[in-house]
C-alpha cells in the first residue's frame, strides 16, 4: 500500500502541473481550455516519435516536444480564441471551438500514430532505489523533481515578477486593464504560450511514468478539471495540491479496487467536492449570475 | 409595521466589504409605505450596493433587511421580487431581440404557463395569456411605449428601453420599485415624461426609490433625499433641507 | 433500400437526442456533456427490464425514462446552484462515472460485452420486425419528442427559459425561481435522451458501452451546434446530416479506423468552423454573443 501511496504521488506531481497549467488559462481567460489536452498529448507524441522512432536523444526531443506544444499554443490564441474574443462571443462559444480544437487533434494523433499504446520506457536507464519493499526509480525521482521545480518557477514569476503583476491585472478585468493601458491581447498570448509550454513539459512528465494512448488528451483535460475544481478555481496551489490528491486518489483506489474503477474513483472525487465544497481547498466559489 | 398597516422596506446593520473596502458601513435605513425617495452620492458611496443587498441581489456580512415584519436578508432575489419589491439595473438589463412586449409579458408574475404540465396541456393558459396581454399592453402604454410594443428592446432607443424597464417593474405588480439611475443619460424632454410618470405611481400609493445622479431632477421630484457617501448614510431629509448643506455640496464635490 | 431505411432510423433516433440537448442548451443556454449517460440510461433500464422480466416494450420504456428523470435531479440539484461552468463540468463528470458503471459493473450490465438478445418491441398487438415498421415507430417517437419541446418553448415556460438564457439575472429580479426551470428542463432533457435510448436498444438488439461514451455525448452537442442551437428545424437538421456523413465517408472506401478518425477530424472542424463563421449554425436563429 506504501507503493501504492509513493506511485501516487509520483503520478500526482505530473498531474499536478497539468491541473496548474489549466487553472492558469481559466484564471486568465476565464474559459474551460479543453484544447489543452490536444496540447498535451501532441507534446508528448512529438518526443516519443524523435526519440523511439528517429533516434534522437532526449534533451533534443524534449525541447522539440515542448517548442511544437507552445506553437500550438500560440496557434490556437491567436487563430481561434482572439478571434472569437474581440467578435464579442460568449464563453460557451470559445468552450465549444476548444473542444473542436481536441477532437481535431486527438484524432489526427491518432490517425498519425496509430491507436495503439506506446512507451518511452525502454529508451532510459531503469535503475532504482529500494527501501525495504518500496520501489522507486531514478526517474520517478527525476519526475518529482523536474514537476516541482517547474511549479515553483511559474508561482514566482506569477507573484514576484512584474510580467505576473500584469498577468494577474488581465486575470482580475480584461477591460479595465486594457484601459490603463496593458497590452491584453500581449500577455494572453503568453499566457497562453507558457501554459501551453507548461502542459507540454506535464505531458513529457507524464508519459515518461506511464504510457501514451490516444486519449491521453481526454484524461488530461478530466484530471486537469478535477483538480482544479478540488484545488480551487483561481488557486494555484490549490490547483497543485489537487493534482496530488488525484494522483493518490487514483493510485489507491487501484490498489483498493479493480483497476478498472480507477477513472470512476477520480470523478467520484469531483462530484463530491462540487456538492460539499465547490469553492474547493483554496478557491472562491465562482460567483452565480455576477451583477 | 406602521399606523397605515402597509410594511414598510427597512434595513439596520448592513455591512458589505468588497477585498477590503467597505462598500457599506452600518447602514441603517427606514423607507416610507409611499413616496419618492432619492438615494444620491458620488461614485463608489454604495448606492447600488445598497439597491442589491434590499433585492437579494448581493449577500451583506452583516446586518438585515425587513419589509414589515419578514425578514427578508437571506431570502433569494426572485422571492424577493414577489413580494412586490421590483427593480431595475444601472446596466439596463433587458432582453434584446425580442419585442418590447414580450420583455413586459415575461414580468408579469404567477403565470401558470409557467409550470411544466400547464405548459405542455395549456389548461387555462390561453385565457391567462389574454389577461397579460391586456396588463401588458396597458403599462406599454403608461410610459407610453404603445406603439413600439411590437419593436425588438435592442431597436429601441436609450430613454425608451428605460421606459420599457419601467414598465416591466409596474407589470410585475412590483409596489415599492427600486430604480437604478431612471433619468441618467436620458433626452431632457424624456426626463420630464419619466418624472411626471414617477409622481403619478406616486400618488397611486406606490414608494418610489431612485438612485440618482441627476440632482436637479431629484430636487424636482423627490419627497427625501438620502445623501450616501463612503458606504455611510450622512444625511436624509427634505430637498429643500438637505441639499443645501455645505458639507453635502463638499461631499459631491470635494 | 434496407441501408436507406436503416440510416433514417439512426436519423429519427438522432434527432430525438439532438432535440433534447437542444431544449437544454440552446434554447436554455445549458451546456451538458451528458446526454449520451441519459441515452445509455435509457437503453439499459430498457434492455434489462425487457430481457430479464419480459417486460413489454412501453413499460421498459417509461421506466427508462423514469431513471434518467431521477437520476437527472442528482446531477442538477447541487450543480445548478453554482457557476453555469460548474454544470458543464458535473456533467461531464456524471457522464464519465455513469461510461465506468456500464463498462465495469459486470453483475447489472455485463460490462464490455454488453446486453445482447433485445427482442423486437411489441407496442399493443403490433409487432415490429420489419425495418420500414422501425422506420415508423421512430418517426411517431420523434415527431413526439418534437412535439414537447415545442408546447414547452412556445409557452411562458418557454418564454422565461430564452430569458434564463440571455439575461437569468433579469429572470431572477422579475420574479422568476431560476432554478426550478433549470431543474425541469434538466429532467424532460434526460427524460428525452432516455426515451432515444430505449428506441436505439430495441433497433439495433444489442448495446454494449461502447455507444454511450463522452464521443458520443460531444457527437450529440456537434449536432445541436451544427444544426443550429435553439432553432425549429435545426436539430432535424444537424442530426440528418451528422448521421449520413460517416456513410458518405465509407462509400469513399477508406479503411473503417482511418474513416472512424476522419470522421471525428470533420466534426470537430465543423465545430470550430461553426463558432468563427456561424455561430447560430446552419439554420439557428441566435448566436451566443456576450
Amino acid at each position: 500500500m506504501l507503493q501504492a501511496l509513493i506511485n501516487g504521488l509520483i503520478a500526482g506531481c505530473g498531474y499536478g502541473l497539468v491541473a496548474v497549467g489549466f487553472a492558469l488559462v481559466y484564471a486568465v481567460f476565464r474559459i474551460l481550455h479543453v484544447a489543452n489536452g490536444g496540447i498535451y498529448a501532441t507534446a508528448a507524441y512529438v518526443v516519443c516519435w524523435l526519440t523511439v522512432d528517429r533516434g534522437f536523444g532526449a534533451p533534443a526531443a524534449i525541447s522539440a516536444g515542448i517548442l511544437v506544444g507552445g506553437t500550438l499554443g500560440w496557434l490556437v490564441e491567436t487563430r481561434i480564441y482572439r478571434p472569437l474574443r474581440h467578435s464579442n462571443s460568449s464563453s460557451l462559444v470559445l468552450l465549444i471551438a476548444s473542444l473542436g480544437v481536441l477532437i481535431v487533434v486527438q484524432n489526427l494523433l491518432s490517425l498519425v500514430f496509430g491507436d495503439g499504446t506506446r512507451t518511452l520506457r525502454p529508451g532510459v536507464v531503469q535503475s532504482a532505489i529500494v527501501i525495504g519493499s518500496l520501489h522507486i526509480t531514478l526517474l520517478q525521482v527525476a519526475i518529482v523533481v523536474v514537476s516541482t521545480l517547474l511549479y515553483v518557477v511559474t508561482s514566482t514569476i506569477l507573484f514576484l515578477t512584474r510580467i505576473g503583476c500584469l498577468v494577474r491585472a488581465v486575470a482580475d478585468d480584461h477591460y479595465l486593464a486594457t484601459v490603463v493601458g496593458v497590452p491584453t491581447d500581449r500577455v494572453l498570448l503568453l499566457v497562453m504560450v507558457g501554459a501551453s509550454a507548461l502542459a507540454s513539459g506535464a505531458a513529457i512528465l507524464v508519459a515518461y511514468d506511464t504510457d501514451l494512448t490516444p486519449m491521453m488528451g481526454f484524461e488530461a483535460v478530466f484530471i486537469g478539471i478535477t483538480a482544479t475544481v478540488v484545488g480551487g478555481m483561481g488557486s494555484f496551489p490549490g490547483a497543485w495540491l489537487g493534482g496530488l490528491l488525484i494522483g493518490l486518489a487514483r493510485n489507491l483506489g487501484g490498489w483498493w479496487l479493480p483497476a478498472r474503477w480507477q477513472d470512476a474513483v477520480v470523478f467520484a472525487v469531483l462530484v463530491v467536492f462540487l456538492l460539499l465544497r465547490p469553492q474547493g481547498f483554496f478557491g472562491k466559489p465562482l460567483k452565480k449570475a455576477h451583477l | 409595521m406602521t399606523s397605515d398597516g402597509i410594511p414598510r422596506l427597512r434595513c439596520e446593520g448592513l455591512r458589505k466589504c468588497f477585498d477590503g473596502t467597505h462598500a457599506l458601513h452600518d447602514v441603517r435605513l427606514e423607507l416610507p409605505s409611499a413616496g419618492i425617495v432619492a438615494i444620491i452620492g458620488p461614485n463608489g458611496a454604495g448606492k447600488t450596493t445598497l439597491l442589491n443587498v434590499l433585492t437579494g441581489f448581493l449577500r451583506a456580512d452583516a446586518g438585515q433587511v425587513f419589509l414589515g415584519d419578514l425578514e427578508l436578508t437571506r431570502m433569494a432575489p426572485h422571492k424577493i421580487s414577489r413580494l412586490g419589491i421590483a427593480r431595475t439595473f444601472q446596466d439596463l438589463r433587458l432582453i434584446l431581440q425580442v419585442p418590447a412586449r414580450e420583455n413586459v409579458l415575461l414580468a408579469r408574475p404567477n403565470q401558470k404557463g409557467e409550470r411544466l404540465l400547464t405548459a405542455l396541456f395549456r389548461f387555462g393558459v390561453p385565457q391567462e395569456e389574454v389577461r397579460n396581454r391586456e396588463e401588458a399592453t396597458r403599462w406599454l402604454r403608461f410610459v407610453g411605449l404603445e406603439e413600439k410594443a411590437n419593436e425588438a428592446a435592442g431597436e429601441l432607443s436609450y430613454g425608451q428601453q428605460k421606459l420599457l424597464t419601467l414598465a416591466c417593474c409596474l407589470a410585475a405588480e412590483g409596489r415599492i420599485l427600486l430604480l437604478d439611475e431612471p433619468v441618467t443619460g436620458v433626452h431632457p424632454e424624456m426626463i420630464a415624461q419619466i418624472l411626471d410618470m414617477l409622481r403619478l405611481l406616486r400618488d397611486q400609493g406606490r414608494l418610489v426609490v431612485l438612485v440618482e445622479h441627476d440632482i436637479a431632477a431629484v430636487r424636482q421630484v423627490a419627497d427625501v433625499v438620502i445623501v450616501m457617501d463612503e458606504g455611510r448614510i450622512i444625511a436624509q431629509g427634505k430637498p429643500s433641507e438637505v441639499l443645501e448643506r455645505p458639507e453635502i455640496i463638499e461631499a459631491y464635490v470635494g | 433500400m434496407e441501408y436507406l431505411l436503416h440510416i433514417l432510423v439512426l436519423g429519427a433516433v438522432y434527432t430525438v437526442l439532438t432535440v433534447s440537448l437542444d431544449l437544454l442548451a440552446g434554447r436554455t443556454g445549458l451546456l451538458s456533456i451528458a446526454q449520451a449517460a441519459f441515452y445509455g440510461i435509457g437503453a439499459y433500464t430498457s434492455a434489462l427490464l425487457v430481457t430479464q422480466v419480459e417486460a413489454p416494450f412501453l413499460v421498459g420504456l417509461l421506466a427508462g425514462v423514469a431513471v434518467a428523470v431521477l437520476i437527472s435531479f442528482i446531477v442538477s440539484l447541487p450543480s445548478l446552484r453554482l457557476h453555469d461552468d460548474y454544470f458543464v463540468i458535473a456533467t461531464f463528470g456524471f457522464q464519465m462515472i455513469l461510461f465506468s458503471i456500464f463498462n465495469n459493473w459486470i453483475g447489472l450490465t455485463r460490462g464490455p460485452m454488453g446486453i445482447p438478445g433485445i427482442p423486437q418491441p411489441v407496442i399493443l398487438r403490433w409487432r415490429v420486425d420489419t425495418h420500414l415498421e422501425f422506420l415508423v415507430l421512430a418517426i411517431v417517437l420523434a415527431c413526439f419528442a418534437y412535439l414537447v419541446v415545442w408546447r414547452i418553448t412556445s409557452s411562458p415556460f418557454g418564454r422565461a427559459l430564452h430569458a434564463i438564457r440571455e439575461d437569468e439575472v433579469f429572470a431572477k429580479a422579475l420574479g422568476k425561481n431560476t432554478l426550478r426551470f433549470k431543474v425541469t428542463v434538466f429532467a424532460v432533457s434526460a427524460a428525452l435522451a432516455a426515451m432515444a435510448g430505449s428506441l436505439y436498444a430495441h433497433y439495433i438488439t444489442y448495446i454494449d458501452p461502447t455507444s454511450f461514451t463522452v464521443m458520443e455525448s460531444i457527437l450529440v452537442i456537434s449536432m445541436v451546434i451544427i444544426g443550429g442551437a435553439g432553432s425549429l428545424w435545426g436539430p432535424l437538421v444537424g442530426a440528418v446530416l451528422l448521421v449520413t456523413l460517416p456513410e458518405a465517408l465509407r462509400f469513399v472506401g477508406l479503411p473503417s479506423a482511418v474513416a472512424a478518425n476522419l470522421r471525428q477530424i470533420i466534426y470537430g472542424s465543423l465545430l470550430v468552423i461553426m463558432m468563427m463563421f456561424r455561430p447560430r449554425g446552419l439554420v439557428g436563429k441566435y448566436g451566443f454573443s456576450k
